[in-house]
């Protein structure tokens, strides 16, 4: 399966884009799956304690079994102010 | 009922409809909170002030910098080294006298924060500090508060309203765990723009005014992400995912954590420039963004940013020692976790305090940022 993933905040500058293709072999892939697999590429990602990841404009949970034409989007934690 | 002067004052909001003489009436009985003076609360001062909130109470126990003045549009030069909240409220009260303005020139505890909060109807987040929002958050939730968030990064932001309703979302229903610090640069380490502040601080009072005026559809249950180097907006639903009677229980104990660094080896500042000077050979690895390594470096030290580490590991000698640098050691601690996890053969040692702590101890004639 092949998604489209946006990216915000400081992942962003750590991937050096605001949206990335993603191909997973596995069929049946969670979002904690995915998640995974990307910390694997992206350490940075993996050292952030929470990162909200939302399909199709709404938080998912990380059980949620994402499916091939799933818009998805990672939101890091933002502090400044 | 306002008085002639106060109709006048707010003429030409009193003809909006969503407004008018009832929405007018509530503003002005209304008592908002508004946490950190800083970059998104003086935009949010400035116009909740001039909208006529009845009761503003400031949060802040920072003095002004002249760093914090390109964005931070309450304060003048000549405020350098005086406190946020006295100054912002000093110049509020110039701008409109029929408010009364509460200064607490103070940080925000988990001492102060119930006392303080308890006196308002809704609080506004306008801090800079992870611990700070967890703490706004909880106590929040403790005492059935809604609370406007607001938070940016370089030309991007998020807004949101939290616990507006009983069976609202919390902050911590998008972002349960706390960052280790230092894991988010905040505007200090990252920098910012001075009209993204402004932006979606606006953003802010406009919801704080919408909730308070009764009026329109707050960000309740959505997050809204703000890209405005791109100029798009985007909207994510939110549910409520923790359990407010915990968050309750637990009373707010601060959980921003440190990475585990117990197993890792470090070297400080001064034991690091006494073994250069005597000849010792370090491959020193600053994994600093490129605008960083720019402002500051130590000599001889090597930039691959932390997020091109994996694709370029194999530029690592393996046959010497290994000292990773970053801003304050932390970025740096967590490339040295995954370089010793992915099998590098060499020692590798985290430099404490990073850049930071080599210009405090080592070279006075470092900028620092």
């Amino acid at each position: 399966m092949k998604f489209s993933i946006l990216v915000f905040g400081i992942l962003r500058e750590q991937l050096s884009t605001s949206s990335l293709e993603w191909e997973i072999a596995q069929e049946h892939c969670t979002v904690a799956d995915l998640l995974n697999e990307l910390k694997t590429t992206y350490p940075m990602i993996g050292t952030l304690k929470s990162v909200a990841v939302a399909i199709n404009g709404e938080y998912a949970i990380p059980d949620y079994i994402i499916r091939p034409t799933d818009e998805i989007a990672l939101i890091p934690p933002v502090s400044g102010g | 009922m306002l008085t002639s002067d106060e109709r006048l004052y707010y003429l030409r909001q009193l003809l909006l409809p969503q407004i008018g003489e009832a929405g007018q009436q509530r503003l002005r009985n209304a008592q908002v909170l508004v946490i950190g003076a800083g970059g998104l609360g003086c935009p949010v001062l400035l116009y909740l002030a001039a909208a006529g909130i009845g009761h503003l109470g400031i949060v802040d126990g920072d003095t002004v910098a002249a760093h914090n003045l390109h964005r931070q549009i309450l304060y003048c030069y000549t405020d350098v080294g005086q406190h946020k909240a006295t100054v912002a409220a000093a110049l509020l009260r110039k701008r409109n006298p029929f408010i009364q303005i509460s200064v607490f020139a103070e940080f925000l505890t988990p001492e102060n924060a119930a006392s303080i909060v308890s006196g308002y109807d809704l609080v506004v987040d306008c801090t800079d500090r992870f611990e700070a929002r967890y703490l706004i958050n909880d106590v929040c939730t403790e005492l059935g508060k809604p609370f406007v968030y607001g938070a940016i990064h370089r030309f991007e932001g998020q807004v949101s309203v939290f616990n507006l309703y009983e069976n609202s979302p919390t902050y911590r229903c998008l972002f349960p765990t706390p960052p280790a610090e230092g894991d988010i640069q905040n505007c200090a380490e990252a920098g910012v723009m001075g009209t993204t502040a402004g932006l979606l601080g606006l953003y802010q009072a406009n919801e704080a005014i919408k909730i308070i005026a009764q009026t329109g559809n707050p960000l309740d249950g959505r997050l809204l992400v703000v890209d405005l180097l791109n100029n798009r907006e985007h909207v994510f639903l939110i549910k409520l995912q923790t359990n407010k009677q915990k968050i309750r229980m637990e009373k707010y104990t601060t959980d921003c954590q440190t990475i585990a660094k117990s197993a890792m080896r470090t070297i400080s500042p001064q034991e690091l420039y006494q073994q250069l000077s005597k000849g010792a050979a370090y491959f020193l690895l600053d994994v600093r963004e490129p605008e960083e390594f720019a402002i500051c470096h130590i000599a001889n030290s090597v930039l691959i940013p932390m997020h091109e580490i994996p694709v370029r590991s194999h530029e690592l000698p393996q046959n010497i020692d290994t000292v990773v640098i970053c801003h304050h050691g932390v970025r740096s601690a967590h490339v040295i976790n995954y370089l010793e996890a992915t099998g590098h053969q060499g020692k590798l040692y985290n430099l404490e305090g990073g850049v930071h702590a080599w210009a405090l101890e080592v070279d006075n004639t470092m900028p620092t940022y």
